[in-house]
């Protein structure tokens, strides 16, 4: 019975791409997240998520697929974003300001220009489990595969910025070009969890599952293991439950993950307090 | 005659104000065990970071291994070891192997595998940290913070260390050791050694150059079994008297 419920949700294909899609932007997005968080780079993804919206609003506007404007936007977003954290080294949280309300205003003017308050643009505001297209499967999997070699390839000089920007510097990485590079991985990867995370919440699976891993880590290899296990079951489960209870995945799963983090903490904390 | 270490001439810079270094010119040649002393804010960090290459002054030349700073690349043969103490992320997630490990990130791209876990094996040896490989950078006190510091500037073999005030926030006993352990490597491997300090009676004892910093300039002294604590002290504006009843 209870194999029979598990097993039905994935004889509607709309489900099989909303798997594809949801656990496809689990791994990229709890990978980057560890590296964000580390580098505390927090708000990136909320600027980022709000630039991606804004190329949503100007695909519905000018007539062109959405997707390709939140990829668009978000890199294009992430670069500034870049370029004035490096003019403004003490006011790096400038940029990230300017860029989301910058972003948020042009979003806004197009949705009303356009008249586009629509249900398709509120599956890319809080993300939808009917609205994942062949195209955008295809395009999650490749710009996801992309974003994974990357930081695969990326791994060793990420950390060493990461720990210690002066010395990574010293030890010959290139680290205004690998900052550059991160910065567009990480736009691309707000762009493929926005279908399903949706643009508002989509911050929240970058740092959510990080930070529950920074609590159990034991080495930063197991921090990315952690991160991607917390992101995995999270979209697992709220996929699930949004499935079977109708609601708002994007929600969902970032609930579930907010829940896994309370749950970490206070069971921390408890042993903590014991002194274990 | 080898080329220096470093070379600095007519060396001047400022953060937007007045200058705080002005016409510097000063020598560390191969082996040197190079101290930088002077009073807090003297611009010594900013002067090591010139060295180095992260700071660009506003005016003067600065030559590493004879080459232009600005085009120097051959990273392998330096190795710097910033002023952490508390500046470090102590819960960021990795074991003293990764931290050591990333020390060869950059520079030494020929390494792979077992040639990685010899290196980093030989470097935490080398500091005496080997038992702690498997534990997290937070757990550790202070002083071992600093040792495995030591180990990732160690790991890619480099000619020459510049170390900012290593010592700064750890116990008496682990700065011996942590002295000890740079004496070594200055005198039985060669390494050339560059470092911030305080501390006026290592400066004295181990180092056979020192160079004070103070209002812009660097005076340099060599042959340092001349010159005394209490010159030093002198020239820095510190009261010696002071300093020992505050040590006892």
């Amino acid at each position: 019975m209870k194999e029979g419920i598990t097993m039905e949700i994935f004889q509607y294909s709309f489900m099989v791409r909303a798997f594809a899609a949801g656990i496809a932007s689990a791994l990229v997005t709890s990978s980057i997240g560890v590296f964000v968080v580390l580098r505390r780079m927090s708000m990136v993804g909320d600027s980022l998520s709000h630039a991606s919206l804004a190329g949503v609003a100007a695909g519905m506007f000018f007539g062109f697929y959405p997707f390709y404007g939140a990829v668009a936007f978000s890199v294009l977003a992430a670069l500034l974003v870049e370029m004035v954290r490096v003019t403004f080294k003490r006011y790096a949280e400038v940029a990230l300001a300017v860029v989301m309300s910058a972003s948020m205003g042009a979003a806004v003017v197009m949705i009303s220009l356009g008249r586009s308050f629509n249900a398709d643009l509120f599956s890319y505001l809080f993300g939808s489990l009917m609205a994942v297209t062949e195209e955008d499967i295809k395009l999650i999997i490749i710009l996801g595969i992309f974003v994974m070699a990357a930081l695969y390839l990326l791994r060793r000089q990420l950390f060493s910025i990461a720990f210690d920007e002066e010395t990574a510097r010293l030890s010959g990485i290139p680290v205004n070009t690998v900052n550059v590079l991160f910065s567009i991985l990480t736009a691309l990867t707000v762009a493929i969890s926005v279908r399903i995370v949706g643009t508002l919440l989509v911050s929240a699976l970058i740092v959510i599952p990080a930070a529950v891993s920074l609590q159990l880590a034991r080495s930063f290899n197991s921090a990315i293991f952690i991160s991607n296990m917390v992101a995995a079951f999270s979209v697992i489960t709220g996929l699930y439950l949004s499935f079977y209870f109708d609601l708002a995945p994007g929600g969902t799963i970032v609930l579930i993950a907010s829940a896994v983090l309370f749950v970490v903490l206070l069971v921390k904390r408890r042993y903590s307090y014991r002194g274990v | 005659m080898d080329t220096p270490v470093v070379e600095l001439k007519d060396v001047s810079f400022s953060y937007g104000g007045p200058r705080v270094l002005e016409k510097v010119n000063m020598k560390v040649e191969k082996g040197d065990f190079f101290a930088l002393i002077g009073p807090n804010g003297a611009a010594k960090t900013t002067l090591m970071k010139i060295m180095v290459g992260l700071v660009v002054p506003d005016e003067g030349e600065v030559k590493l291994f004879g080459k232009n700073v600005r085009s120097f690349r051959q990273w392998q043969k330096i190795a710097y070891v910033p002023q952490h103490g508390g500046q470090i992320n102590l819960s960021f997630p990795a074991t003293v192997r990764e931290i050591v490990a990333s020390g060869l990130f950059g520079k030494a791209g020929s390494l792979k595998g077992k040639s990685v876990d010899e290196a980093v094996r030989k470097a935490m040896a080398t500091v005496g940290i080997e038992p702690l490989a498997a534990r997290l950078i937070g757990e550790l006190s202070g002083g071992q913070r600093q040792k495995v510091f030591l180990a990732r500037s160690l790991v890619g073999n480099p000619e020459a260390l510049f170390l900012d005030e290593p010592t700064t926030g750890i116990d008496a006993e682990s700065q011996e050791e942590f002295y000890g352990l740079l004496e070594h490597l200055n005198k039985e491997q060669g390494l050339t050694v560059v470092m911030i300090t305080h501390d006026i009676g290592m400066a004295c004892g181990m180092a056979n150059k020192i160079g004070c910093v103070k209002s812009g300039k660097v005076d340099v002294h060599e042959n340092t079994k001349d010159v005394t604590e209490d010159h030093i002290a002198e020239i820095m504006g510190y009261s010696m008297k002071n300093r020992r009843q505050t040590e006892r």
